[in-house]
Protein backbone atom coordinates (compact mmCIF):
# COMPACT_ATOMS: atom_id res chain seq x y z
CA UNK A 1 0.00 0.00 0.00
CA UNK A 2 1.60 3.39 -1.07
CA UNK A 3 -0.16 6.98 -0.61
CA UNK A 4 0.12 9.28 -4.01
CA UNK A 5 2.40 12.35 -4.18
CA UNK A 6 -0.73 14.44 -4.87
CA UNK A 7 -0.25 14.87 -8.71
CA UNK A 8 -4.11 14.85 -8.89
CA UNK A 9 -6.39 12.27 -10.55
CA UNK A 10 -9.79 11.41 -11.36
CA UNK A 11 -11.57 7.42 -12.03
CA UNK A 12 -10.84 6.59 -15.23
CA UNK A 13 -13.67 3.92 -15.83
CA UNK A 14 -15.06 4.76 -18.97
CA UNK A 15 -13.66 6.44 -20.70
CA UNK A 16 -12.45 5.03 -23.96
CA UNK A 17 -9.13 6.74 -23.90
CA UNK A 18 -8.10 4.99 -20.85
CA UNK A 19 -8.34 1.70 -21.96
CA UNK A 20 -6.59 -0.15 -24.14
CA UNK A 21 -8.53 -2.28 -27.21
CA UNK A 22 -9.97 -5.44 -25.55
CA UNK A 23 -9.35 -4.81 -22.19
CA UNK A 24 -11.44 -5.55 -19.70
CA UNK A 25 -14.25 -3.08 -18.62
CA UNK A 26 -16.11 -2.91 -15.34
CA UNK A 27 -19.53 -3.82 -16.81
CA UNK A 28 -20.87 -0.41 -15.06
CA UNK A 29 -19.48 2.15 -17.39
CA UNK A 30 -19.28 0.52 -20.49
CA UNK A 31 -22.52 -0.10 -22.12
CA UNK A 32 -22.23 1.93 -25.24
CA UNK A 33 -18.30 2.02 -25.12
CA UNK A 34 -17.58 -1.55 -26.48
CA UNK A 35 -14.97 -1.77 -28.90
CA UNK A 36 -17.71 -1.28 -32.00
CA UNK A 37 -15.98 -1.79 -35.33
CA UNK A 38 -18.08 1.60 -36.49
CA UNK A 39 -17.92 2.03 -40.70
CA UNK A 40 -15.17 4.24 -41.24
CA UNK A 41 -15.78 8.12 -41.41
CA UNK A 42 -15.97 9.54 -45.45
CA UNK A 43 -12.91 10.93 -46.14
CA UNK A 44 -14.46 14.13 -47.34
CA UNK A 45 -16.15 14.67 -43.87
CA UNK A 46 -12.93 14.56 -42.23
CA UNK A 47 -11.29 17.44 -44.67
CA UNK A 48 -14.82 19.15 -43.67
CA UNK A 49 -14.22 19.37 -39.96
CA UNK A 50 -10.15 20.21 -40.61
CA UNK A 51 -11.50 22.90 -42.77
CA UNK A 52 -14.65 24.25 -41.02
CA UNK A 53 -12.21 24.45 -37.42
CA UNK A 54 -9.92 26.42 -39.33
CA UNK A 55 -11.95 28.84 -40.51
CA UNK A 56 -13.65 29.16 -37.45
CA UNK A 57 -10.30 29.21 -35.41
CA UNK A 58 -9.04 31.89 -38.13
CA UNK A 59 -11.87 34.01 -38.11
CA UNK A 60 -11.80 34.30 -34.10
CA UNK A 61 -7.93 35.15 -34.50
CA UNK A 62 -8.93 37.88 -37.16
CA UNK A 63 -11.65 39.59 -34.95
CA UNK A 64 -9.50 39.60 -31.58
CA UNK A 65 -6.45 40.80 -33.16
CA UNK A 66 -7.99 44.42 -33.40
CA UNK A 67 -9.38 44.14 -30.48
CA UNK A 68 -8.71 47.14 -27.84
CA UNK A 69 -6.31 45.94 -24.92
CA UNK A 70 -5.77 49.19 -23.25
CA UNK A 71 -7.17 52.28 -21.97
CA UNK A 72 -5.14 54.95 -23.56
CA UNK A 73 -6.66 53.08 -26.67
CA UNK A 74 -10.35 53.97 -26.02
CA UNK A 75 -9.93 57.21 -28.54
CA UNK A 76 -11.08 58.63 -31.50
CA UNK A 77 -8.11 57.77 -33.68
CA UNK A 78 -7.74 54.41 -32.25
CA UNK A 79 -11.62 53.36 -32.47
CA UNK A 80 -11.51 54.49 -35.84
CA UNK A 81 -8.13 52.65 -37.07
CA UNK A 82 -9.03 49.52 -35.49
CA UNK A 83 -12.49 49.88 -37.38
CA UNK A 84 -10.32 50.16 -40.23
CA UNK A 85 -7.52 47.18 -39.55
CA UNK A 86 -10.73 44.75 -38.55
CA UNK A 87 -12.05 44.93 -42.11
CA UNK A 88 -11.69 41.34 -43.72
CA UNK A 89 -10.09 41.03 -47.06
CA UNK A 90 -12.48 37.96 -48.10
CA UNK A 91 -15.14 40.41 -48.18
CA UNK A 92 -15.86 43.10 -50.64
CA UNK A 93 -14.21 45.84 -49.93
CA UNK A 94 -17.52 48.24 -49.85
CA UNK A 95 -19.38 45.82 -47.77
CA UNK A 96 -16.83 46.27 -44.84
CA UNK A 97 -17.19 50.16 -44.76
CA UNK A 98 -20.63 49.98 -42.86
CA UNK A 99 -19.27 49.72 -39.64
CA UNK A 100 -22.75 50.47 -37.62
CA UNK A 101 -22.98 51.82 -34.26
CA UNK A 102 -20.75 51.99 -31.85
CA UNK A 103 -20.78 50.05 -28.60
CA UNK A 104 -19.08 50.80 -25.24
CA UNK A 105 -18.69 47.64 -23.42
CA UNK A 106 -17.64 46.82 -19.61
CA UNK A 107 -15.80 43.76 -18.47
CA UNK A 108 -14.80 43.02 -15.43
CA UNK A 109 -12.24 43.07 -13.29
CA UNK A 110 -10.66 41.63 -9.50
CA UNK A 111 -11.11 44.69 -7.91
CA UNK A 112 -14.30 46.52 -8.15
CA UNK A 113 -17.29 45.71 -6.63
CA UNK A 114 -21.38 45.15 -7.99
CA UNK A 115 -21.94 48.35 -6.17
CA UNK A 116 -19.25 50.07 -7.88
CA UNK A 117 -20.59 48.69 -10.93
CA UNK A 118 -24.25 49.89 -10.35
CA UNK A 119 -23.36 53.30 -9.41
CA UNK A 120 -21.27 53.48 -12.51
CA UNK A 121 -24.23 52.48 -14.93
CA UNK A 122 -27.04 54.55 -13.24
CA UNK A 123 -24.77 57.53 -13.73
CA UNK A 124 -24.39 56.98 -17.49
CA UNK A 125 -27.93 56.58 -17.91
CA UNK A 126 -30.23 56.42 -15.16
CA UNK A 127 -33.42 56.05 -16.70
CA UNK A 128 -31.53 52.93 -18.49
CA UNK A 129 -30.45 51.23 -15.58
CA UNK A 130 -32.64 51.69 -12.17
CA UNK A 131 -31.49 49.43 -9.65
CA UNK A 132 -32.85 46.09 -10.72
CA UNK A 133 -31.45 47.00 -14.40
CA UNK A 134 -27.95 47.74 -13.06
CA UNK A 135 -27.92 44.91 -10.61
CA UNK A 136 -28.38 42.37 -13.62
CA UNK A 137 -26.09 43.67 -15.65
CA UNK A 138 -23.32 43.41 -12.95
CA UNK A 139 -23.89 40.01 -12.46
CA UNK A 140 -23.48 39.64 -16.26
CA UNK A 141 -20.69 40.94 -15.93
CA UNK A 142 -19.35 38.65 -13.02
CA UNK A 143 -20.40 35.81 -14.53
CA UNK A 144 -19.85 36.05 -18.23
CA UNK A 145 -16.83 38.54 -18.14
CA UNK A 146 -18.61 41.39 -19.90
CA UNK A 147 -21.76 43.55 -21.21
CA UNK A 148 -22.42 46.11 -24.00
CA UNK A 149 -24.09 48.90 -22.07
CA UNK A 150 -24.89 52.09 -24.30
CA UNK A 151 -24.82 51.61 -27.84
CA UNK A 152 -25.06 54.76 -30.51
CA UNK A 153 -24.25 56.36 -33.66
CA UNK A 154 -22.50 59.34 -31.81
CA UNK A 155 -18.83 57.84 -31.89
CA UNK A 156 -17.57 61.14 -29.32
CA UNK A 157 -20.92 60.31 -26.71
CA UNK A 158 -19.83 57.02 -26.16
CA UNK A 159 -16.18 57.43 -25.93
CA UNK A 160 -17.17 60.15 -23.00
CA UNK A 161 -19.78 57.26 -21.67
CA UNK A 162 -16.76 55.27 -21.60
CA UNK A 163 -14.51 57.90 -19.92
CA UNK A 164 -16.75 58.12 -17.51
CA UNK A 165 -17.17 54.45 -16.45
CA UNK A 166 -13.10 54.28 -16.80
CA UNK A 167 -12.92 57.80 -14.40
CA UNK A 168 -13.14 54.85 -11.13
CA UNK A 169 -10.54 52.47 -12.78
CA UNK A 170 -13.08 50.07 -14.82
CA UNK A 171 -12.16 48.83 -17.81
CA UNK A 172 -14.31 49.57 -21.55
CA UNK A 173 -13.79 48.88 -24.80
CA UNK A 174 -15.26 51.43 -27.57
CA UNK A 175 -16.07 48.84 -30.84
CA UNK A 176 -18.11 49.30 -33.58
CA UNK A 177 -21.29 47.63 -33.83
CA UNK A 178 -19.72 45.40 -36.81
CA UNK A 179 -16.50 44.21 -34.89
CA UNK A 180 -18.91 43.76 -31.43
CA UNK A 181 -20.95 41.21 -33.08
CA UNK A 182 -17.84 39.38 -34.85
CA UNK A 183 -16.62 39.22 -30.80
CA UNK A 184 -19.80 37.53 -29.83
CA UNK A 185 -19.72 35.13 -32.62
CA UNK A 186 -15.93 34.57 -32.10
CA UNK A 187 -17.25 33.29 -28.21
CA UNK A 188 -19.91 31.42 -29.76
CA UNK A 189 -17.02 29.36 -31.77
CA UNK A 190 -14.59 28.77 -28.88
CA UNK A 191 -17.84 27.37 -26.99
CA UNK A 192 -18.66 25.51 -29.76
CA UNK A 193 -14.78 24.07 -30.28
CA UNK A 194 -15.45 22.99 -26.36
CA UNK A 195 -18.50 21.54 -27.11
CA UNK A 196 -16.81 19.96 -30.09
CA UNK A 197 -13.94 18.11 -28.04
CA UNK A 198 -16.07 17.10 -25.01
CA UNK A 199 -15.53 13.28 -24.41
CA UNK A 200 -18.30 11.38 -25.84
CA UNK A 201 -19.08 13.30 -28.62
CA UNK A 202 -18.75 11.63 -32.01
CA UNK A 203 -18.99 11.72 -35.74
CA UNK A 204 -20.44 8.45 -36.73
CA UNK A 205 -19.30 6.91 -33.91
CA UNK A 206 -15.72 7.93 -33.93
CA UNK A 207 -15.02 10.09 -30.55
CA UNK A 208 -11.26 10.74 -31.58
CA UNK A 209 -11.76 12.50 -34.81
CA UNK A 210 -12.87 15.85 -33.37
CA UNK A 211 -10.21 16.03 -30.94
CA UNK A 212 -7.53 14.82 -33.63
CA UNK A 213 -8.54 17.94 -36.01
CA UNK A 214 -8.80 20.25 -33.22
CA UNK A 215 -5.15 19.35 -32.91
CA UNK A 216 -4.14 19.39 -36.02
CA UNK A 217 -5.51 22.73 -36.86
CA UNK A 218 -4.43 24.28 -33.69
CA UNK A 219 -1.09 23.42 -34.61
CA UNK A 220 -1.25 24.95 -38.39
CA UNK A 221 -0.63 28.59 -38.96
CA UNK A 222 -2.75 31.49 -39.18
CA UNK A 223 -4.45 31.99 -42.46
CA UNK A 224 -4.53 35.84 -42.07
CA UNK A 225 -7.91 37.20 -43.29
CA UNK A 226 -6.91 41.30 -41.71
CA UNK A 227 -4.17 43.73 -43.42
CA UNK A 228 -1.86 42.72 -40.70
CA UNK A 229 -1.08 40.52 -37.44
CA UNK A 230 -1.30 42.64 -33.95
CA UNK A 231 1.81 44.20 -33.53
CA UNK A 232 1.23 44.34 -29.88
CA UNK A 233 1.99 40.69 -29.26
CA UNK A 234 5.48 41.54 -30.85
CA UNK A 235 8.29 41.98 -28.57
CA UNK A 236 10.82 42.99 -31.81
CA UNK A 237 11.69 47.05 -31.14
CA UNK A 238 9.71 48.15 -34.31
CA UNK A 239 6.25 46.94 -33.05
CA UNK A 240 6.81 48.58 -29.64
CA UNK A 241 3.98 50.72 -29.21
CA UNK A 242 3.23 54.03 -26.47
CA UNK A 243 6.37 54.46 -25.72
CA UNK A 244 6.69 50.89 -23.60
CA UNK A 245 10.28 50.24 -22.89
CA UNK A 246 12.10 47.39 -24.78
CA UNK A 247 12.73 43.89 -23.57
CA UNK A 248 15.87 43.53 -22.29
CA UNK A 249 18.44 40.94 -24.50
CA UNK A 250 18.60 38.51 -21.45
CA UNK A 251 14.82 38.21 -21.75
CA UNK A 252 15.29 37.46 -24.85
CA UNK A 253 17.67 34.77 -24.86
CA UNK A 254 15.67 33.33 -21.79
CA UNK A 255 13.51 30.99 -24.58
CA UNK A 256 16.42 28.60 -25.65
CA UNK A 257 16.02 25.81 -22.62
CA UNK A 258 17.04 22.64 -23.50
CA UNK A 259 15.08 20.21 -24.47
CA UNK A 260 14.10 17.10 -22.62
CA UNK A 261 15.59 14.52 -24.42
CA UNK A 262 18.99 16.19 -25.17
CA UNK A 263 21.69 18.77 -24.03
CA UNK A 264 20.30 20.57 -27.44
CA UNK A 265 18.78 24.08 -27.41
CA UNK A 266 15.66 25.07 -28.78
CA UNK A 267 15.77 27.14 -31.99
CA UNK A 268 15.25 31.10 -31.53
CA UNK A 269 11.67 31.72 -32.27
CA UNK A 270 10.30 32.41 -34.98
CA UNK A 271 7.73 34.85 -36.08
CA UNK A 272 6.92 32.97 -39.43
CA UNK A 273 6.06 29.55 -37.30
CA UNK A 274 3.46 31.28 -35.03
CA UNK A 275 0.91 28.72 -34.92
CA UNK A 276 -2.84 29.09 -34.41
CA UNK A 277 -2.19 28.02 -30.75
CA UNK A 278 0.55 30.64 -30.30
CA UNK A 279 -2.39 33.52 -31.07
CA UNK A 280 -4.77 31.77 -28.60
CA UNK A 281 -2.63 32.49 -26.08
CA UNK A 282 -1.43 35.24 -27.05
CA UNK A 283 -4.98 36.85 -26.79
CA UNK A 284 -5.26 35.63 -23.15
CA UNK A 285 -5.17 39.24 -22.15
CA UNK A 286 -8.32 40.37 -24.37
CA UNK A 287 -10.51 37.45 -23.52
CA UNK A 288 -13.24 37.32 -21.24
CA UNK A 289 -14.12 35.22 -18.05
CA UNK A 290 -16.41 32.59 -20.13
CA UNK A 291 -14.07 32.33 -23.30
CA UNK A 292 -10.96 32.08 -21.41
CA UNK A 293 -12.54 29.01 -19.80
CA UNK A 294 -13.10 27.62 -23.43
CA UNK A 295 -9.30 28.32 -23.93
CA UNK A 296 -8.64 26.42 -20.92
CA UNK A 297 -10.93 23.14 -21.68
CA UNK A 298 -9.20 23.41 -25.27
CA UNK A 299 -5.95 23.50 -24.14
CA UNK A 300 -6.47 20.59 -21.58
CA UNK A 301 -8.68 18.48 -22.53
CA UNK A 302 -7.55 18.32 -26.61
CA UNK A 303 -4.15 19.33 -26.22
CA UNK A 304 -2.34 18.25 -23.01
CA UNK A 305 -4.33 15.29 -22.78
CA UNK A 306 -4.26 14.54 -26.72
CA UNK A 307 -2.59 12.17 -28.51
CA UNK A 308 1.24 13.72 -29.08
CA UNK A 309 1.54 12.02 -32.65
CA UNK A 310 -1.70 13.98 -33.74
CA UNK A 311 -0.19 17.18 -33.64
CA UNK A 312 3.40 16.78 -34.78
CA UNK A 313 6.10 18.02 -33.45
CA UNK A 314 4.56 21.57 -33.04
CA UNK A 315 3.13 20.47 -29.63
CA UNK A 316 5.00 18.28 -27.25
CA UNK A 317 4.02 16.10 -24.04
CA UNK A 318 5.13 18.71 -22.07
CA UNK A 319 2.29 21.26 -23.11
CA UNK A 320 2.78 24.06 -26.03
CA UNK A 321 6.19 24.83 -26.91
CA UNK A 322 5.60 28.81 -25.61
CA UNK A 323 4.90 28.21 -22.53
CA UNK A 324 8.41 29.53 -21.09
CA UNK A 325 7.33 32.28 -23.29
CA UNK A 326 3.91 33.15 -22.32
CA UNK A 327 5.24 32.59 -18.47
CA UNK A 328 8.39 34.11 -18.77
CA UNK A 329 9.59 31.31 -16.10
CA UNK A 330 11.64 28.42 -16.65
CA UNK A 331 10.43 25.08 -14.91
CA UNK A 332 12.70 23.39 -13.09
CA UNK A 333 10.36 19.44 -13.51
CA UNK A 334 10.85 20.69 -17.34
CA UNK A 335 14.50 20.33 -16.79
CA UNK A 336 14.15 16.39 -16.16
CA UNK B 1 -35.82 45.07 0.72
CA UNK B 2 -33.96 43.09 -1.57
CA UNK B 3 -33.78 43.82 -5.50
CA UNK B 4 -34.87 40.94 -8.32
CA UNK B 5 -32.58 41.67 -10.81
CA UNK B 6 -34.25 42.48 -14.03
CA UNK B 7 -32.77 42.66 -17.55
CA UNK B 8 -32.92 46.04 -19.18
CA UNK B 9 -34.26 46.47 -22.18
CA UNK B 10 -31.89 45.22 -25.68
CA UNK B 11 -29.74 47.56 -27.24
CA UNK B 12 -30.68 45.79 -30.31
CA UNK B 13 -34.26 45.90 -32.07
CA UNK B 14 -36.17 43.07 -31.49
CA UNK B 15 -34.96 40.37 -34.42
CA UNK B 16 -38.02 38.62 -35.76
CA UNK B 17 -36.56 36.26 -38.36
CA UNK B 18 -37.43 32.67 -38.13
CA UNK B 19 -35.08 30.33 -37.27
CA UNK B 20 -37.38 27.66 -39.76
CA UNK B 21 -36.27 30.38 -42.77
CA UNK B 22 -32.42 29.22 -42.31
CA UNK B 23 -31.43 26.46 -44.02
CA UNK B 24 -27.33 25.69 -44.15
CA UNK B 25 -28.20 23.01 -46.37
CA UNK B 26 -29.48 25.29 -49.32
CA UNK B 27 -27.81 24.62 -52.63
CA UNK B 28 -28.12 27.84 -53.32
CA UNK B 29 -25.47 29.41 -50.86
CA UNK B 30 -22.69 31.66 -52.45
CA UNK B 31 -18.96 29.73 -52.52
CA UNK B 32 -17.41 26.58 -54.07
CA UNK B 33 -15.72 25.55 -50.85
CA UNK B 34 -16.39 24.74 -46.96
CA UNK B 35 -14.59 27.57 -45.49
CA UNK B 36 -16.49 30.07 -48.35
CA UNK B 37 -20.12 28.89 -47.19
CA UNK B 38 -19.22 29.13 -43.75
CA UNK B 39 -17.77 32.80 -43.76
CA UNK B 40 -20.44 33.81 -45.99
CA UNK B 41 -22.97 32.32 -43.66
CA UNK B 42 -20.78 34.13 -40.82
CA UNK B 43 -21.11 37.51 -41.86
CA UNK B 44 -24.29 37.44 -43.70
CA UNK B 45 -26.45 35.10 -42.44
CA UNK B 46 -25.41 35.14 -38.44
CA UNK B 47 -24.14 38.66 -38.01
CA UNK B 48 -26.99 40.30 -40.76
CA UNK B 49 -30.53 39.77 -41.41
CA UNK B 50 -31.93 39.51 -44.61
CA UNK B 51 -32.18 43.29 -45.00
CA UNK B 52 -28.56 43.66 -43.97
CA UNK B 53 -29.41 45.26 -40.70
CA UNK B 54 -26.78 43.63 -37.78
CA UNK B 55 -28.68 40.95 -35.76
CA UNK B 56 -29.48 41.00 -31.94
CA UNK B 57 -26.18 39.18 -30.44
CA UNK B 58 -28.90 38.78 -27.49
CA UNK B 59 -31.05 37.11 -29.51
CA UNK B 60 -31.72 33.23 -29.62
CA UNK B 61 -31.35 33.34 -33.16
CA UNK B 62 -27.66 34.37 -33.63
CA UNK B 63 -26.89 31.27 -31.78
CA UNK B 64 -28.70 28.75 -33.21
CA UNK B 65 -27.92 30.26 -36.53
CA UNK B 66 -24.07 30.48 -35.90
CA UNK B 67 -23.85 26.56 -34.54
CA UNK B 68 -26.03 25.38 -37.19
CA UNK B 69 -23.99 27.14 -39.56
CA UNK B 70 -20.64 25.54 -37.99
CA UNK B 71 -22.35 21.81 -37.59
CA UNK B 72 -23.55 21.89 -40.99
CA UNK B 73 -19.81 23.02 -42.25
CA UNK B 74 -18.53 20.28 -40.36
CA UNK B 75 -20.24 17.70 -42.61
CA UNK B 76 -19.56 19.39 -45.47
CA UNK B 77 -23.01 21.13 -46.13
CA UNK B 78 -23.94 17.91 -47.14
CA UNK B 79 -27.59 16.58 -45.53
CA UNK B 80 -27.01 13.22 -45.96
CA UNK B 81 -24.34 13.10 -43.40
CA UNK B 82 -26.75 15.10 -40.73
CA UNK B 83 -27.12 11.20 -39.41
CA UNK B 84 -23.60 11.51 -38.27
CA UNK B 85 -23.73 14.06 -35.82
CA UNK B 86 -27.51 14.03 -35.13
CA UNK B 87 -28.98 10.61 -35.32
CA UNK B 88 -32.16 12.03 -34.12
CA UNK B 89 -32.15 15.07 -36.97
CA UNK B 90 -31.45 18.25 -36.22
CA UNK B 91 -33.04 20.34 -33.48
CA UNK B 92 -35.07 23.60 -33.69
CA UNK B 93 -33.48 24.79 -30.18
CA UNK B 94 -30.35 26.46 -28.92
CA UNK B 95 -29.59 23.41 -26.52
CA UNK B 96 -30.34 20.75 -28.92
CA UNK B 97 -27.63 21.76 -31.56
CA UNK B 98 -25.13 21.07 -29.01
CA UNK B 99 -23.20 17.79 -29.71
CA UNK B 100 -22.54 17.28 -25.85
CA UNK B 101 -27.01 17.38 -25.29
CA UNK B 102 -27.67 15.63 -28.32
CA UNK B 103 -25.29 12.57 -28.45
CA UNK B 104 -26.85 11.89 -25.07
CA UNK B 105 -30.72 11.46 -26.35
CA UNK B 106 -30.50 8.89 -28.71
CA UNK B 107 -31.18 6.08 -26.25
CA UNK B 108 -27.78 5.62 -25.43
CA UNK B 109 -26.58 6.01 -21.93
CA UNK B 110 -25.40 9.76 -20.92
CA UNK B 111 -21.95 10.04 -20.48
CA UNK B 112 -22.04 9.91 -17.34
CA UNK B 113 -22.72 6.60 -17.19
CA UNK B 114 -19.97 6.17 -19.71
CA UNK B 115 -17.23 7.71 -17.71
CA UNK B 116 -17.38 7.44 -13.72
CA UNK B 117 -15.00 10.84 -13.59
CA UNK B 118 -14.79 10.59 -9.56
CA UNK B 119 -11.90 13.29 -8.24
CA UNK B 120 -10.41 11.38 -5.86
CA UNK B 121 -9.81 12.75 -2.23
CA UNK B 122 -6.91 12.77 0.01
CA UNK B 123 -5.82 9.50 1.01
CA UNK B 124 -8.46 7.68 -1.00
CA UNK B 125 -7.89 4.25 -2.30
CA UNK B 126 -7.06 4.07 -6.20
CA UNK B 127 -6.73 1.02 -8.02
CA UNK B 128 -4.12 0.21 -10.93
CA UNK B 129 -4.66 -2.76 -13.22
CA UNK B 130 -1.54 -3.81 -15.17
CA UNK B 131 -3.78 -4.78 -18.37
CA UNK B 132 -4.93 -1.30 -18.97
CA UNK B 133 -1.57 0.69 -18.38
CA UNK B 134 -1.61 4.15 -19.48
CA UNK B 135 -4.12 6.54 -20.32
CA UNK B 136 -3.49 8.12 -24.25
CA UNK B 137 -5.08 11.13 -22.41
CA UNK B 138 -2.28 12.14 -19.73
CA UNK B 139 0.84 10.07 -19.88
CA UNK B 140 0.42 8.50 -17.04
CA UNK B 141 -1.52 4.96 -15.51
CA UNK B 142 -4.82 4.76 -15.80
CA UNK B 143 -6.68 4.92 -12.49
CA UNK B 144 -10.07 3.69 -11.04
CA UNK B 145 -11.55 4.54 -8.28
CA UNK B 146 -12.56 1.77 -5.10
CA UNK B 147 -15.90 0.75 -6.36
CA UNK B 148 -15.22 0.23 -10.04
CA UNK B 149 -11.47 -0.96 -9.29
CA UNK B 150 -13.27 -4.04 -6.82
CA UNK B 151 -16.29 -4.35 -9.54
CA UNK B 152 -12.74 -4.77 -12.18
CA UNK B 153 -11.07 -7.24 -9.70
CA UNK B 154 -14.37 -9.13 -8.82
CA UNK B 155 -15.41 -9.48 -12.39
CA UNK B 156 -12.54 -11.01 -14.28
CA UNK B 157 -11.29 -12.75 -11.18
CA UNK B 158 -7.57 -11.00 -11.25
CA UNK B 159 -4.69 -11.99 -9.69
CA UNK B 160 -3.34 -9.84 -6.72
CA UNK B 161 -0.41 -9.15 -8.49
CA UNK B 162 -2.34 -7.35 -11.30
CA UNK B 163 -3.49 -4.87 -8.92
CA UNK B 164 -1.80 -2.26 -7.38
CA UNK B 165 -3.81 -0.14 -4.23
CA UNK B 166 -2.31 3.66 -3.26
CA UNK B 167 -3.65 6.17 -1.35
CA UNK B 168 -4.06 8.85 -2.75
CA UNK B 169 -3.51 12.69 -1.81
CA UNK B 170 -6.29 14.55 -3.27
CA UNK B 171 -6.14 17.32 -6.47
CA UNK B 172 -7.36 17.61 -9.90
CA UNK B 173 -5.81 16.39 -12.03
CA UNK B 174 -3.70 18.73 -14.77
CA UNK B 175 -5.10 22.51 -13.21
CA UNK B 176 -2.12 22.87 -11.40
CA UNK B 177 -0.32 23.51 -14.90
CA UNK B 178 -2.07 26.58 -15.97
Amino acid sequence: MLVGNGSGGCCDCGDPEAFHVGAPRCGIHVVSTPDQDHPPVPDEVRESIKETMATALDFFIDVLSTTTLERDEVNVDDCNQAAKWGQLNYVPQKDEMDVGDWVVTLYNDEVHSYNDVTLQLSRLDAERYGEAEALYVARVIDVIGREPIAKSPDQVKMLKAADQIMRIGLFCSVRSERDYLRECLAGIILEWLVDCISIGVSVGGDEMILRESMCQVLAGTWNMGISDPDPRVELEPQFVRFGDELPSDSFKTDWSAPSPESDKYEEAWNESEYIRLDWLLFFDARLWKSTRKCVKSIILGCLLGGKVEVAGTAVDPWGPRNWKRITGTTNSWYRG
Amino acid sequence: MSVTPTPPPSLWARDNTSVDDFDPFDANLPGTSVSERLRYLFLRVVLQNDRREWRAPDCPQFRIFALRSLYAAIIGFNKDNLSLLYPNGLSRSDTGLWLTKAQQTTGSPSIRDRCCGHVFEKGETYYRCKFIPFHLKCLWKTMLCGFNGRHLFTMFQHSRSQFTFRHHAGGKRLWWLL
